[in-house]
């Protein structure tokens, strides 16, 4: 049997290109959230708020049953987990999502909610290989995946769109600009 | 040839699954020792006596307080006198989620001790000064730490020692404890 090389090749990109699909969005998207970490939390959204309770109503040893009362007199449906005091004048309550900060002499505080990011927290926590184990031999077979993408997706074409008639410009402007952005800045 | 295309994917990928079963058996000696039975003391416990327990694996039981929010590569533990924390870099851990802050945990790990008297000073400003001259830090990263040498240099002058000591625990492992509020 004669083996058609292209068709093998094309038959590979297909199907690995299908396998590796779920991989490709996750690690695309969260590719992009971790680039930009510097300007935004990719896990997390983060909201601060002022607030004022009755100062009347804060001591300086607070109880369980009071922290309750504190938390309803604000309205706020978090679970409490914990409180304590890091200095004389100041009370943290840690809820579940978040914590309440509040300075006991005049009511006044701020209302943190930390709550994940939906999906975003999912993908980027594998971009991270938090899971490890399986997961790091997964991702790399994904890297090995992508590598063979690559290859054989410059041979996909025949005729005037084919990789030496077309596809070379591509794959040099492609690679040129990287390879500008190491020049400059490395 | 499509039998064998198939049998060829698998094989990769069973390729891999027997070489991460080896990581596995490894990962788990690994866990073994985190896992090798010793006491949960508290924080204060273990900075009320830090020379003891310098290098020496140590589980510690505290109350998450602050995740670091940037890298998520350290927290702080408080202990149950409420005063005393000790920070836990992540390590082997990886990250500490943000979650973590306000729960109890019970963590393992290596308790690190330096001190930093005026011989730790005196070649960290050599060093810098090296570096400053082969440019490896920028004139901003050099001027802050010359201000931080002389913040410890002040701080020092403080102590009847004369000397600082900075303590963290380097993680191995971490499990939360239930820990809800009781009224």
């Amino acid at each position: 049997m004669k083996i058609s090389w292209w068709k093998l090749n094309n038959i590979l990109h297909r199907d690995v290109g299908y396998f590796f699909f779920g991989m490709t969005i996750i690690y695309a998207v969260s590719g992009i959230a971790l680039n930009h970490i510097t300007d935004w939390d990719p896990n997390y959204i983060i909201e601060n708020r002022n607030v004022q309770v009755d100062k009347a109503s804060l001591t300086p040893s607070m109880n369980a049953r009071q922290i309750i009362d504190l938390i309803d007199q604000l309205n706020i449906s978090k679970k409490i987990k914990k409180h304590y005091y890091p200095n004389p004048s100041t009370l943290k309550v840690f809820l579940e999502g978040g914590a309440l900060t509040l300075n006991v002499r005049t009511g006044l505080g701020f209302l943190e909610t930390v709550d994940r990011r939906p999906f975003l927290y999912e993908v980027n926590y594998l971009h991270y290989n938090h899971t490890k184990f399986l997961w790091t031999w997964f991702s790399d077979l994904y890297a090995v995946g992508l590598v063979l993408l690559a290859i054989t997706g410059l041979f996909v074409l025949k005729g005037k769109n084919s990789f030496r008639k077309r596809g070379i410009w591509f794959v040099l402007a492609g690679t040129l600009i990287p390879l500008i952005f190491l020049l400059v800045y490395l | 040839m499509k039998a064998l295309y198939f049998l060829s994917i698998s094989l990769i990928f069973f390729l891999g699954c027997s070489n991460s079963n080896q990581k596995n058996t490894e990962q788990t000696a690994s866990q073994e020792i985190a896992s090798t039975p010793i006491d949960v003391i508290d924080v204060a416990t273990v900075l009320a006596d830090p020379v003891a327990y310098d290098g020496k694996e140590v589980a510690l039981k505290g109350t998450v307080v602050h995740v670091c929010k940037h890298s998520g590569k350290r927290l702080h533990l408080l202990g149950s006198d409420q005063k005393t924390r000790l920070r836990i870099e992540a390590g082997e851990i990886g990250q500490f989620g943000r979650e973590l802050e306000g729960s109890e945990i019970v963590a393992k790990g290596i308790f690190r001790r330096e001190v930093i008297d005026e011989a730790y000073l005196a070649k960290w400003a050599t060093e810098l000064e090296n570096d400053g001259s082969e440019q490896h830090k920028t004139h901003e990263e050099q001027t802050q730490q010359q201000g931080q040498i002389q913040q410890y240099r002040e701080m020092m002058q403080e102590t009847e020692d004369g000397h600082l000591q900075n303590f963290w625990v380097d993680g191995i492992s971490f499990q939360t404890v239930d820990n809800e509020e009781e009224i």
